[in-house]
């Protein structure tokens, strides 16, 4: 568990005005399914505590017949987010960043929209006290590229499931953070996913899932994460999450009941890689620890392909480096003991594997991690 | 991409996925799920043996390609089926597709617009309720010159649909900046730039879309949603479906901000090149910053050719040269500082510099308009008007209130004339908007109006007005618009002038000073206009033809 991975869910499925908002189903189970991989250990790997939730409160959902919405408290406001983000980022006894080498999601589920004067790909949400001519809201995009800015954490992943209606009379709430960019802000990495373009419309369905309604893209995101394929840590890139999620859309959102009119397919999502680099997100897949000594001396290189995983290592004399196919990131993994034998171990999902050793074509061989264990290289 | 894979790898295969108009993005993804490759309009590149997906997208509409394999020695050939998104221009294969010549029937070598409103209902047999909705907003659309003055309405062009949801009309125009407008809410109207050219000529095409717009509940256009192109005035044959399914994947992939592009470059179904200005524009923002360092690097190549087409000084070129200055200097880390600035140096022509001539087509250029060091000055000589810009991802547009920049010309044409005008003419203009006041009931109203004015423009007014001479043109303006006295003088309104004038007292040269200034302030406040109310005249235009007339006249005395 990274004690040092953090994590603030806002899900807002109520709002004081009930025209200008309608009532949503997703966002608070959005944020429940989005916890649950969250405080998995093989997904999120992020400690409860380091998790900040707001969503709307059961009180809320079904107010009592004849409650003056006015006399009710609308919550999540913007005033809690502040507090969870500065309990995290700010310490209570110097008042100076807190900065930190690991990785902080920032989710928001409910109504939201995008300012017209948008140049890049920006996105706030509605907070559940808008009303009228008052549209408080979250800008999630703006906290995420402060966060960036001033270098709070090594990896940032902003998740947006909201409409991103264009408003000429809202703006982003203001939030005072320096402006100041941090010499290391560059090799922060921000992954930002949104679920529809600039203008467009999210979308919350009824699932089989004991009916539960969720935003397309969360039920898109926490899917994808458990399905793509792992590298050979078990991990999933950012790269590979996109793909997988934009190849699958169409077949796991298309309308399933035939209509007199044509139901278009949602528009998938929008992501926004991370330009300092991939991030890697665990997997809750059943991998198997594939364990491997070395008792070659001398470098070599192997290749080793399965269904979904084509890699490349290079063992070295103190440890393997591994390279995928288009990703000029590297994977080094240090020797260690195996079985009392230098050595090191893959997590491999549990199908066929080919090892092959360049120059040597007799020593390929065909293993599955569920049955054979540890390999001889 | 390590080599050390090519110790493992079979030979590659030579693998080309094609679509069917030719301009959607690709994306080639290997069995792992990563990214091979990626182009626009086909991909032809060299693979491993092994199972891949394309991603296929125009805009926000994708499609994935079945699976298929790759076998050693075995090039291959993958034709993809498309994706069909709504498009203004009438393409094979969109989901709006209509049989319709882009430009048939236009008066060759002859400079203007073409205009195409469509219906997405166009064909669903309900063509007599579609027509009458598809008129009425082209009864919201109009041609005006940069200047404000309308050239045509569209609903007076139109007599019928040229078929079913179909309104085209061919608009003589005379090479110049002229404004494409649409009537809006509340007294406002959005508008694009039309750019004239003597060698181009654009056809825009508008689609009225299937649902209604959320505010007002109705189907309505958009000009951000439309899609322009520029054809050669004296081009024998239509632009083909491929040039135009190119120019909207290209337009839709700026408006999303997508690093892909390339769709300048490729090649017509007889491997000839092709040339489109706007198409070059696109791509030089797309593929930006490009190689300074590569021969034929192809963003200088784009810029090259859109500026030999549409001119250096056209607003777009001007934009993307100074995009592609900065861009050279933000990647400083690729090149020497030496290689970047004296390739800077290269865009920064001349031209550069110098004024706008008007508004650009793309709202990216707009942008970078802005960036740029002395914006404020020369957006200001370019749109000298009061605007807000509308939100579009692809087009430059821009609202304003109906008569803004009427009333900015007209602003402009007088301040000058004011400042051009002869010392001797000012005074007598000047005795001339004293008699105005003089011989009407409404004179004192105007007087109060200018005060009024002058204490909210504290910046303009309070100098002028705490000057001693002005205090004294305003106490004899005070004079003459005396309801009393104006009735003892009735008889002989001149006389009051006369008297009021000689309270003046000052030196010729301070009171003519005052005068000019006092003259400019009224027109910069466009207070010249009540009083050519005042006089019976309806414009501020009619009131200068007024007072020149008036001016002539006396020299003639």
């Amino acid at each position: 568990m990274d004690d040092e991975n953090y994590a603030i869910l806002v899900g807002i499925a109520r709002y004081r005005s009930d025209t200008d908002y309608p009532p949503l189903d997703g966002p608070r189970q959005d944020v429940a399914h989005i916890r649950k991989w969250l405080v998995d250990p093989n997904g999120g790997n992020v400690p409860r505590k380091n998790i900040y939730v707001l969503a709307t409160p059961r009180t809320l959902l079904k107010p009592g017949r004849g409650t003056d919405p006015a006399q009710l408290s609308w919550t999540p406001d913007q005033a809690a987010f502040i507090r969870a983000f500065q309990n995290i980022t700010i310490d209570t006894e110097t008042g100076e960043y807190k900065r930190r080498d690991s990785r902080i999601y920032l989710y928001f589920s409910g109504h939201g929209f995008s300012v017209a004067a948008d140049t890049t790909d920006k996105a706030a949400l509605f907070t559940a006290n808008a009303f009228g001519i008052a549209r408080p809201n979250i800008p999630g995009t703006v906290y995420a590229e402060a966060a960036k800015r001033v270098a709070l954490f090594k990896e940032i992943v902003l998740i947006m499931d909201c409409c991103r209606d264009i408003q000429r009379n809202s703006f982003y709430a203001a939030y005072e953070l320096d402006q100041t960019e941090s010499g290391l802000a560059e090799k922060v990495r921000l992954f930002s996913m949104y679920a529809t373009s600039k203008n467009g419309k999210a979308q919350e369905r009824e699932f089989a899932d004991k009916g539960r309604v969720y935003g397309l893209l969360t039920h898109a995101l926490i899917r994808a994460l458990d399905e793509a394929p792992t590298n050979v840590l078990g991990q999933v890139s950012s790269t590979n999450l996109n793909n997988y999620l934009k190849i699958r859309w169409e077949k796991w959102y298309s309308p399933t009941v035939p209509a007199p009119v044509p139901i278009p397919i949602p528009a998938p999502p929008r992501t926004v890689p991370a330009v300092a680099g991939e991030i890697f997100f665990g997997s809750r897949k059943k991998l198997v620890a594939q364990p491997f000594i070395v008792r070659s001396t001398g470098p070599s290189i192997v290749r080793l392909e399965s269904a979904h995983l084509d890699v490349v290592g290079e063992l070295g004399a103190d440890g393997v480096c591994w390279s995928a196919r288009n990703d000029p990131e590297n994977i080094v993994i240090k020797f260690g003991d195996v079985a009392g034998e230098r050595g090191f171990a893959l997590k491999l999902a549990p199908c066929p594997h080919t090892l092959s050793v360049s120059g040597r074509p007799e020593a390929t061989i065909t293993f599955d991690p569920r049955i054979d264990h540890v390999i001889a290289l | 991409m390590s080599s050390r894979f090519e110790l493992f790898d079979q030979p590659k295969v030579v693998t080309t996925v094609s679509t069917p108009n030719g301009a959607s993005e690709l994306y080639l993804i290997d069995h792992t799920f990563a990214e091979v490759g990626r182009g626009v309009g086909q991909l032809e590149l060299p693979v491993v043996p092994g199972t891949y997906r394309v991603r296929e997208r125009v805009g926000d509409i994708e499609s994935v390609s079945d699976k298929f394999e790759v076998v050693s020695d075995k090039p291959i050939n993958v034709e993809l089926r498309g994706v069909a998104y709504d498009s203004p221009f009438p393409i094979a294969g969109t989901a709006t597709y209509q049989h319709l010549q882009v430009l048939e029937g236009r008066a060759r070598h002859e400079s203007g617009v073409r205009i195409v409103v469509r219906d997405t209902q166009a064909g669903s047999g309900d063509s007599g309720t579609g027509n009458v909705s598809l008129m009425e907003e082209v009864g919201r659309l109009r041609v005006e010159t940069l200047a404000g003055d309308t050239v045509i309405l569209l609903s007076d062009a139109v007599d019928t649909a040229v078929a079913d949801g179909v309104f085209a009309i061919d608009i003589h125009l005379d090479p110049g900046m002229y404004t494409l407008v649409q009537d809006g809410l509340d007294e406002r109207q959005s508008c694009v730039a039309l750019h004239i050219l003597p060698d181009w000529y654009p056809a825009v095409y508008l689609l009225l879309p299937r649902q209604p717009n959320p505010e007002s509940g109705r189907r309505r256009l958009r000009l951000a949603d439309m899609s322009l192109f520029y054809v050669a005035s004296d081009a024998p044959a239509q632009p083909t479906d491929t040039e135009l399914a190119r120019l909207e994947a290209a337009r839709h992939a700026l408006s999303r901000g997508r690093a892909i592009g390339g769709w300048a470059m490729l090649p017509d179904a007889q491997g000839n090149p092709v040339f489109n200005p706007l198409m070059a524009l696109i791509d030089a923002y797309l593929l930006l910053p490009g190689d300074p360092g590569a021969d034929g690097d192809p963003v200088s190549v784009l810029i090259a050719g859109a500026a030999s087409a549409l001119g250096a000084s056209f607003p777009d070129v001007q934009a993307v040269r100074m995009a592609r200055s900065k861009a050279l200097f933000d990647a400083t880390s690729r090149a020497t500082i030496e290689d970047v600035a004296a390739s800077a140096q290269t865009q920064l022509s001349p031209a550069l510099l110098g004024p706008l001539a008007g508004p650009p087509i793309l709202s990216r250029s707009w942008r970078h308009l802005l960036d740029a060091g002395n914006a404020r000055d020369r957006l200001r000589a370019a749109l000298p008007f009061e605007f807000a810009i509308e939100p579009s991802e692809t087009w430059f547009i821009w609202s304003e209130e109906i008569g803004a920049r009427s009333t900015a010309h007209d602003v402009a044409v007088s301040t000058s004339f004011v400042d051009s005008v002869s010392s001797g003419k000012l005074l007598v203009l000047s005795k001339q908007i004293f008699e105005t006041i003089a011989l009407s009931a409404q004179g004192r109203d105007w007087v109060r109006l200018v005060e009024d004015v002058a204490s909210k423009r504290m910046a303009d007014g309070e100098r002028l007005f705490s000057d001693p001479t002005m205090q004294r043109i305003i106490a004899a303006l005070d004079m003459v618009s005396d309801p009393i006295l104006q009735k003892s003088f009735s008889h002989n309104p001149t006389e009051l002038v006369a008297r009021a004038w000689a309270t003046l007292q000052v030196p010729d040269d301070v009171l003519r000073s005052t005068l000019r200034r006092f003259a400019a302030f009224l027109v910069k406040n466009e207070l010249l206009a009540g009083l050519g109310r005042i006089a019976g005249l309806t414009s501020l235009k009619n009131l200068l033809g007024w007072l020149r007339r008036v001016d002539a006249a006396r020299e003639h005395r």
